[in-house]
């Protein structure tokens, strides 16, 4: 670790205990000045449209601390055009950890929800977010709207935070299959989500604007499917947290300009690069563990590999079929995500991604306590590998770094890049 | 047959096609097929539910997607093509009754009876569905306890009977606490509407884990007939810590017993739920007297027989300590017993009355009684400690974390898993890759320079770190101290439902261990009590039962 980074993580474990405010203030500061640097001061290393978005999600996330009573906390899968609409802000757990594990800070909230009781083997996004409002950093939002999408944390960390902070919590139910029924009755919920959010709050819906952000959500993932295209025969200088960032701009900031922009951005600029592809092109499955040294310095910035997707940043590119009414496009996004339903649907979902951006080798990370992926891997390799992906089952953490062994990781990760040197 | 894993498996459809029904709920022998298939930190149950199944027991599965691991298993069962599996089907449980999820579950319903009409060739029949509703609650009268949480199994439910002979003992763990109304409906009604309200009944049970409103679960416990809790995980369920964590400040006595699944042996087990009983019945005002003929002699003896040493306590009739032996345990507890006696030099003649406790407290014939190491580690405390809140135990085997009430009554307790991290075995191993004697290993982390940690939780996992830590050129002192931080920080994890760590103290070997003390100090932040022979302290605790069971009988005599 970074010295600067662990100090400051030190110093967050000792101030997060004795006064949570004081210590929200400091990692607010922290993350916004992080941001406003890339803004402001780009590196050269990266293209500017991922700077672009450093920026966005690091003020994205700090909005909602600053001003908790405009903010709802909202599980990663939930459609945001709605709350974009209504501009309610929004923090959710993977960001709030992602932050967290940014600044070394995340051993002190982990620890706390760990004491309250909270299962070893949960997911550690969650588990930072537990600790983080459980330990009095996190303020307290206006209502909790979470999706069963994907997980079953869904069905536990929402509802824990809503009872802790006694704040009112709306679930919506995703069935894991498409079918016209299932469209209704996810769309149908979803319209009681605005009367959740129009009862509990001032709040209001104009349709205008919701149909403006939806405009939004479909502009950005047809830049992605163009970025997808482009990405084919391009080869790029880029870090792993630029997946990351991607992930929120198709997922919680879809809908929102940030996004939009960004996605334009970075089709320009892609567009600009020249043609050609040097080293080992891997293609990502679920999070990354960006702040991770030895991964970042064998991944990050080199011309031996680089990393050209990740499946999470993609999982809903398919499921627009042109609906026009917001709530049905909503609903669509839903039931087609492939992270839904059968271990299937998402191990197809990446054998195509990987096709079409011609990866060479396939990286499954097993975030630790995430059951939906780790029950997926074998299957994944070995079905992944009869297609003629080579695919490396790695197992760590996206946001502690109790749960990841380093050394073991680069050990794994620099025998699998051998592999697939070997093979080209 | 047809093997379904949830309660809300609308089991009662497929006696409506003539079709027998079992909940997948074995233990499993080994798990070599589903660690091909699965990754290692799946739910235990799950792997073996895929166990189970693909042993060929059932032809058919009707599945609810209950959770992560779960969805996995019958991704893998559906992929399994020898398993002789020909009909499976998994629905979609939605997380709470409202209108529109009753609605959209009847259609769920009524779309499998479709399917399997389709597949099976046999007509649906009302009738048979309707005269399968059991009415199968057991109504219980006396007192009871309950077990609660994600699935028990028959190794649990066999040994909690064991421990609590003559108490009802009643299992409302997930899949069993299966609890249907008598359903009226006539036979000519429209199935819409059957299945229309047979959603709504199916949902409305006893909520689980996984529902969005579970207040309904407090129902669970709320008699007052409820002597205690048993509270059942399994390893890598996330749904019912979450419940579990808020339990524990509800004032009924309640232990967790964490399953893997496997016909795990019991030996832990049984100690872990004896002294849960020891508790609950203190709790109720019962003694621990057992009547075992008339005795004389002078002294009070308590045996501690552990999987390495046997210590022995005598104490005279005003309860001084008059003798305290330490002998290696052996191959056999009652040998171990038997020498730590003859070492004593105490004469059969003089001894009062005996009680023995530890791993081997049953095997010790000459014993008038035996009571758990959590009981008597408690009462040898509070001799020593009279402002004792808790006790952390670290032995060779185990660590466990006892409470206290102001009388010195056990109100809580927890131990470790089956794992050694954590424990005095796991020092031990770790000074041998390091060639330190335990003399060292105890003081030489004390200086350490740089703060190392040692991240894996398992020995085996800790093992490899540390020889990579050594061939990284990292000091011995570091290494240690990184050891210790760790034993610390498992200690830290277990003692984390103590309400009161104010006047803490610790027995056991580990507690001559001057580094993980002071780690535990750091961690804990607070000073721990160390008396003077910390590893005597069980059987000090024995030789006080063995006092007060003496006394109580004289005077009911
Ligand atoms: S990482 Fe996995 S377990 Fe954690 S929130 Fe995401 S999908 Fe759920
Ligand atoms: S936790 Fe709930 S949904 Fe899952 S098996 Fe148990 S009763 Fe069924
Ligand atoms: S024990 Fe928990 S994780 Fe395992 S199958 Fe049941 S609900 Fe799922």
């Amino acid at each position: 670790m970074n010295k600067a980074i662990e100090i400051f993580g030190n110093h967050i474990y000792r101030l997060a205990r004795t006064s949570p405010r004081k210590a929200l203030k400091e990692l607010s500061f922290v993350y916004k000045t992080a941001g406003l640097k890339c803004r402001y001061f780009p590196s050269r290393s990266l293209l500017p449209a991922r700077q672009y978005m450093q920026w966005a999600a690091a003020d994205s996330a700090v909005r909602p601390l600053i001003q908790p009573d405009r903010s709802a906390i909202v599980s990663i899968y939930l459609p945001c055009e709605v709350l974009h609409a209504m501009g309610i802000y929004q923090m959710f757990p993977e960001a709030l950890a992602c932050y967290l594990a940014a600044g070394g800070s995340e051993k002190f909230f982990i620890e706390k929800a760990e004491e309250a009781g909270m299962p070893g083997t949960l997911c550690s996004y969650h588990k930072s977010f537990i600790g983080l409002a459980e330990s009095g950093v996190l303020p307290k939002p206006r209502f909790i709207i979470n999706t069963s999408l994907a997980c079953d944390v869904n069905h536990l960390s929402f509802r824990r935070v809503a009872d802790y902070y006694n704040i009112p919590h709306f679930m919506i139910d995703v069935p894991s299959r498409y079918s016209p029924e299932n469209l209704d009755y996810v769309k149908d919920q979803l319209h009681r989500m605005v009367d959740f959010i129009e009862e509990n709050s001032d709040f209001r819906l104009n349709e205008d604007k919701l149909a403006e952000a939806a405009g939004r959500s479909r502009r950005t993932l047809d830049n992605f499917r163009k970025i997808l295209e482009l990405r084919k025969d391009i080869y790029l200088s880029d870090e792993m947290t630029s997946h990351m960032l991607s992930v929120f701009a198709t997922h919680v900031m879809l809908g929102s300009k940030e996004a939009e922009k960004y996605s334009e951005d970075m089709v320009q600029q892609l567009s600009r690069c020249p043609r050609g592809r040097k080293g080992v092109r891997l293609f990502w499955v679920h999070t990354l563990p960006y702040w991770q040294d030895g991964l970042r310095s064998l991944l990050n910035f080199t011309d031996r590999c680089e990393i050209v997707g990740c499946d999470m940043v993609l999982d809903a590119l398919d499921a627009d079929t042109g609906q026009e009414d917001p709530f049905t496009y909503m609903a669509d996004r839903l039931l087609r995500n492939t992270s839904n339903g059968a271990g299937e649907n998402r191990i197809n979902a990446v054998l195509k991604y990987a096709r079409e951006l011609d990866a060479d080798g396939i990286v499954w990370f097993c975030h630790w306590g995430c059951k939906q992926t780790a029950g997926s891997s074998s299957a994944a390799k070995k079905i992944l590998e009869e297609k003629g992906f080579p695919t490396l089952i790695l197992d760590g953490d996206g946001c502690s770094r109790q749960n990841a062994n380093d050394g073991q990781a680069v050990t794994r990760m620099e025998a699998f890049l051998e592999l697939l040197e070997k093979r080209k | 047959m047809i093997g379904y894993n949830c309660k809300y498996a609308p089991v009662e459809i497929m006696a409506g096609f003539g079709e027998k029904y079992q909940l997948i709920n074995n233990v499993a022998e080994n798990f070599d097929y589903s660690s091909a298939i699965l990754h290692p930190n799946m739910c235990s149950h799950a792997k073996a539910v895929l166990e189970d199944v693909h042993r060929g027991g059932y032809r058919k599965l009707l599945f609810m997607n209950c959770c992560d691991s779960s969805r996995r298993v019958f991704d893998a069962v559906s992929r399994d093509m020898d398993s002789g599996v020909d009909f499976s089907c998994c629905l979609d449980l939605p997380s709470c009754t409202s209108c529109c999820a009753v609605e959209k579950f009847r259609d769920d319903l009524l779309d499998f009876i479709n399917r399997y009409e389709k597949f099976s060739g046999i007509t649906f029949d009302v009738k048979h569905f309707l005269s399968s509703f059991s009415c199968s609650k057991k109504e219980i009268k006396g007192k009871y306890v309950a077990l609660l949480g994600a699935r028990s199994n028959k190794t649990i439910a066999e040994t909690v009977r064991k421990c609590f002979k003559g108490i009802d003992v009643l299992d409302l763990t997930c899949a069993n606490n299966r609890d249907l109304p008598p359903f009226e409906a006539a036979s000519d009604e429209p199935l819409d509407s059957i299945m229309l309200k047979y959603s709504k009944a199916l949902l409305s049970q006893v909520p689980c884990m996984r529902m969005r409103d579970i207040k309904g679960r407090e129902a669970l416990i709320e008699s007052k007939n409820c002597l205690g809790i048993i509270y059942c995980t399994v390893k890598f369920c996330d749904y019912y810590d979450f419940e579990f964590s808020q339990l524990k400040n509800k004032g009924i006595p309640v232990i967790k017993v964490e399953t893997d699944f496997t016909s795990q042996s019991s030996g832990q087990l049984t100690t872990r739920l004896e002294g849960f009983y020891e508790t609950v019945r203190q709790k109720s005002g019962e003694a621990l007297l057992k009547d075992t003929g008339p005795t004389k002699g002078k002294f009070f003896l308590g045996i501690d027989s552990g999987s390495t040493s046997t210590e022995l306590v005598a104490l005279d009739r005003d309860l001084n300590i008059v003798k305290m032996v330490k002998v290696p345990t052996g191959a056999k507890a009652a040998v171990g017993a038997k020498k730590a006696l003859e070492q004593s030099g105490i004469d059969d003649g003089d001894i009062a009355f005996t009680t023995a406790t530890g791993y081997g407290r049953k095997n010790i014939d000459f014993a008038d009684y035996n009571v758990t190491e959590i009981t008597c580690h408690a009462r040898g405390a509070k001799y020593l400690y009279d402002d004792v809140t808790a006790v952390i135990d670290i032995g060779g085997q185990d660590s466990k974390v006892i409470s206290l009430d102001e009388n010195g009554l056990v109100s809580g307790f927890a131990m470790n898993d089956k794992c050694a991290a954590g424990t005095g075995r796991f020092l031990e191993n770790m000074a041998k890759i390091l060639e330190l004697d335990m003399e060292s290993m105890s003081e030489i982390g004390l200086n350490y320079k740089k703060d190392l940690n040692i991240s894996s939780m398992c020995t085996v996992f800790a093992e490899s770190e540390v020889v990579s830590l050594i061939a990284e050129n990292n000091s011995v002192k570091d290494i240690v101290h990184g050891l210790n931080k760790s034993v610390a920080l498992k200690t830290k994890a277990l003692s984390a439902g103590v309400k009161d760590l104010s006047a803490l103290m610790m027995t056991g070997g580990v507690a001559n261990n001057k580094g993980v003390v002071s780690e535990l100090e750091k961690q804990l932040n607070t000073k721990i009590f160390i008396p003077e022979h910390p590893e005597f302290c069980g059987a000090l605790g024995a030789a006080l039962i063995a006092a007060e069971q003496f006394n109580l009988k004289k005077f009911l005599r």
